[in-house]
């Protein structure tokens, strides 16, 4: 193989290790949310439920695995669904946002997001939202990168680091909204989320007042009496289970208070981490390939019978050799960042699992206790059904 | 869900205290001859099951001093006090019809002081005319409603049970609307329960909140503070601004749940018009959360009658002396 040959390898070896290498670029600006400004009228302010957000665990990534913290996952999960919560109700562009524990409780809008990667530095999270008749509004994954700056308190303030993301969100479901609703869709799916609530506490009552087309969209198919009874005692119910679902946001409120400062700090001390782990693994990856093409050439010039292959030879693989230790190295260093990071999620997990386990007991305890009690309502309401429309009653007390 | 303890099991269809532990041997005598108003108690102290009625939930509330069908109970407050919704609150205002009669009966009363889960009754009801036991849908009428009677504290004493001769004067079955009584207050009784539950969580979380030194901004500021601007997106007729949103606390931090939040475009069932209380009830700004549902409720209710009968159990539960001619009243009616 001739000189030019070797330097052709060379030169596609550069150009492989230039694709292979990438260069992120950060941007400081956050997006802004979005206000609407004309006064919306309060029967169209449609309430807004945010799960809490899935953690993920199956859609991460094996070299993710090892940056990612089960505890700490399942702490963000309350921590994103609070945060994004709190983005939609500060722009008033809604009505009540809360974070809901399950599906209890029926919302005009239901948000439910999964975290796919959540690091000091990026966090990929995937969104879905849909009203109570079931059309989907988004469906998709928003991404933020933030830079060192994100950290910065004189640049960043009380703001969290990703706000941005929440922003972009909030904008997102606030255009969708502005672009694809009129009055009478906000109305009808306000009536429906109602209608909903009923059925699902009275469904002998109320099933007749939707039906499903065949897109699985509901549809109201008449509405019942403004004065009728039974719809009475299920407003009557709703109204405990805003305050159920008022006290679940209090616990998740308090739970986000207490994991923001630790949690903020190691994503802050993280991003430090990251940053240098993809520094190091740049570093290896681009030498190790580097070296190999140089072994390669400089093997590739002994063919060739002049000095100067043979000097090229050499230093192909003397070359190659060194920038092949140097791979290795990178690898070293880049292993004692992943296991700082790992020291640093220990360390926040620590902190934040026992509050977790806390929130999630009493999530659980209580939302038992709330459905327990909402079947006693459902027999109760259906005795009163069968009741009104002189039917036997099919109780347990038969 | 608190957990209920097992009510007695009635012992008969025409005991008087079949379902009722309060019933004293004495009552026995005298239910049939109260059958009828007893009834008419139990009708009379539902106000909820008046007919566009906005009681917040009180029930069966008017029926201190008359439900001593059997004599010696002192009436008073009972789970009917219980089973009102928080204030302000209108937690059962639709009624389903009148129940005949004039004397009122407590739901403690009419469902026993003793706990039980719902749905475990034992087929024996109270209220039904004491035959056909196990096919009456209220058969566990008294188990089921007692878990807010259990803890309620009511004060029903031994003997107030305006429900005692039905079973045992061989009394006529209940109709749609007695029927339908019982379970709203069945319904309201759990919802008092459910109130209770949700207010001490509440407590708790709001507790723990200011331990944590509440009030904090949250970080969720949607604007930023000091960023403002607009932004054409091409957001159609509707342009939108970007502005300073003022950063959002997290919830939590001492703040009441919005009690009233059903807004414009929701069903509006609420059509209550306010009465004033009588002179000599105080002002009510130490009033529990018991009182305080007694006192809506008997502000809220348009009907006189039992309008002063709630001021009465209003009277009796915190410990203001009952207007003479409502005692008068009362043994007119010839109600121990």
């Amino acid at each position: 193989m001739n000189i030019k040959t070797t330097l052709l390898l060379l030169c596609i070896a550069l150009l492989g290790l230039s694709a292979c290498s990438t260069q992120t670029v950060k941007s400081t600006t956050i997006t802004e949310a979005l206000i609407e400004q004309n006064n919306i009228p309060e029967d169209e302010l449609l309430d807004i439920g945010v799960a809490v957000f899935n953690p993920g665990f199956d859609e991460i990534d094996d070299d993710q695995q090892e940056l990612t913290f089960g505890d700490v996952r399942m702490a963000e999960t309350y921590y994103v669904a609070n945060m994004l919560s709190d983005t939609l109700q500060s722009t008033g562009n809604w009505g009540v946002v809360r974070v809901i524990p399950n599906d209890l409780s029926s919302s005009d809008l239901a948000v439910h997001g999964t975290i796919l990667q959540s690091d000091g530095e990026t966090m990929l999270v995937h969104i879905k939202v849909n009203d109570s008749s079931g059309r989907v509004w988004i469906d998709k994954e928003y991404q933020e990168v933030v830079s060192r700056y994100s950290y910065d308190n004189r640049l960043q303030g009380s703001r969290d680091s990703f706000q941005g993301l929440y922003n972009r969100i909030a904008n997102d479901i606030l255009r969708y909204r502005q672009q694809n609703l009129e009055r009478e869709d906000l109305l009808n799916i306000r009536t429906i989320s109602q209608i909903q609530f009923a059925r699902s506490f009275a469904p002998q009552a109320f099933d007749q007042y939707l039906s499903t087309d065949r897109n699985g969209i509901l549809q109201v198919q008449r509405l019942p009496a403004q004065n009728d009874p039974m719809l009475s005692r299920i407003e009557t119910i709703r109204e405990r289970d805003y305050l159920y679902v008022d006290t679940m946001q209090d616990y998740y409120s308090n739970f986000v208070r207490q994991m923001e400062a630790p949690y903020t700090e190691f994503r802050r001390l993280s991003y430090d981490e990251v940053m240098k782990l993809d520094r190091l693994q740049r570093e290896s990856r681009r030498n190790m390939i580097l070296g190999i093409a140089a072994i390669v050439g400089g093997l590739a010039s002994t063919q060739s019978n002049s000095s100067l292959a043979g000097v090229g030879t050499y230093a192909g693989i003397l070359g190659g050799g060194w920038l092949i230790k140097e791979a290795f190295r990178a690898g070293d260093e880049a292993l004692l960042h992943v296991e700082a990071l790992a020291e640093l999620g220990q360390s926040l997990s620590n902190e934040v699992a026992p509050q977790t386990i806390e929130l999630e007991e009493r999530s659980v305890t209580l939302s038992g206790n709330v459905e327990s009690q909402y079947e006693q309502w459902r027999e109760i309401l259906a005795d009163m059904y069968a009741n009104e429309i002189g039917m036997p009653v099919s109780s347990e007390d038969v | 869900m608190p957990s209920t303890a097992s009510l007695p099991s009635p012992t008969g269809s025409q005991s008087s205290s079949s379902g009722l532990p309060s019933q004293p041997s004495g009552g026995d005598q005298g239910t049939s001859s109260s059958t009828s108003g007893t009834i008419g108690s139990t009708s009379a102290g539902l106000p909820g099951s008046q007919p566009g009625s906005n009681m917040p939930g009180t029930t069966a509330s008017s029926t201190s001093g008359n439900g001593d069908s059997s004599g010696s109970g002192d009436g008073g407050v009972d789970v009917s006090v219980q089973a009102g919704g928080l204030p302000g609150l209108d937690p059962f205002p639709g009624g389903t019809g009148t129940l005949p009669g004039t004397g009122t009966a407590g739901l403690e009363d009419i469902f026993g002081s003793g706990q039980q889960g719902a749905g475990t009754g034992n087929g024996n009801d109270p209220l039904a005319d004491g035959s056909g036991q196990g096919d009456d849908p209220f058969g566990g009428i008294g188990s089921s409603s007692t878990v807010a009677a259990g803890t309620a504290g009511g004060q029903g004493g031994p003997g107030d049970d305006p429900f005692g001769g039905v079973n045992g004067g061989g009394s006529q079955p209940m109709t749609a609307a007695e029927r339908q009584a019982v379970l709203d207050g069945r319904l309201n009784e759990s919802i008092a329960v459910f109130d209770g539950m949700i207010l001490s969580e509440r407590e708790q979380a709001q507790g723990a909140a200011n331990e944590n030194g509440a009030g904090g901004t949250g970080g969720g500021t949607a604007g930023g503070t000091g960023r403002s601007g607009r932004e054409g997106d091409g957001s159609g007729d509707s342009p939108v601004v970007i502005a300073s949103a003022p950063p959002i606390s997290s919830s939590g931090a001492g703040r009441m749940p919005n009690m009233g939040r059903s807004r414009e475009g929701d069903f509006d069932n609420s059509n209550q018009e306010s009465f004033p209380p009588p002179a000599d009830i105080p002002s009510g700004n130490d009033d529990d959360v018991v009182a305080r549902q007694l006192r809506e409720a008997a502000m809220n209710e348009p009907d006189p009658e039992l309008r002063e009968r709630l001021w009465n159990e209003y009277r009796t539960y915190t410990g203001l002396p009952i207007p003479q001619e409502a005692v008068a009243e009362f043994e007119a009616e010839g109600i121990e």
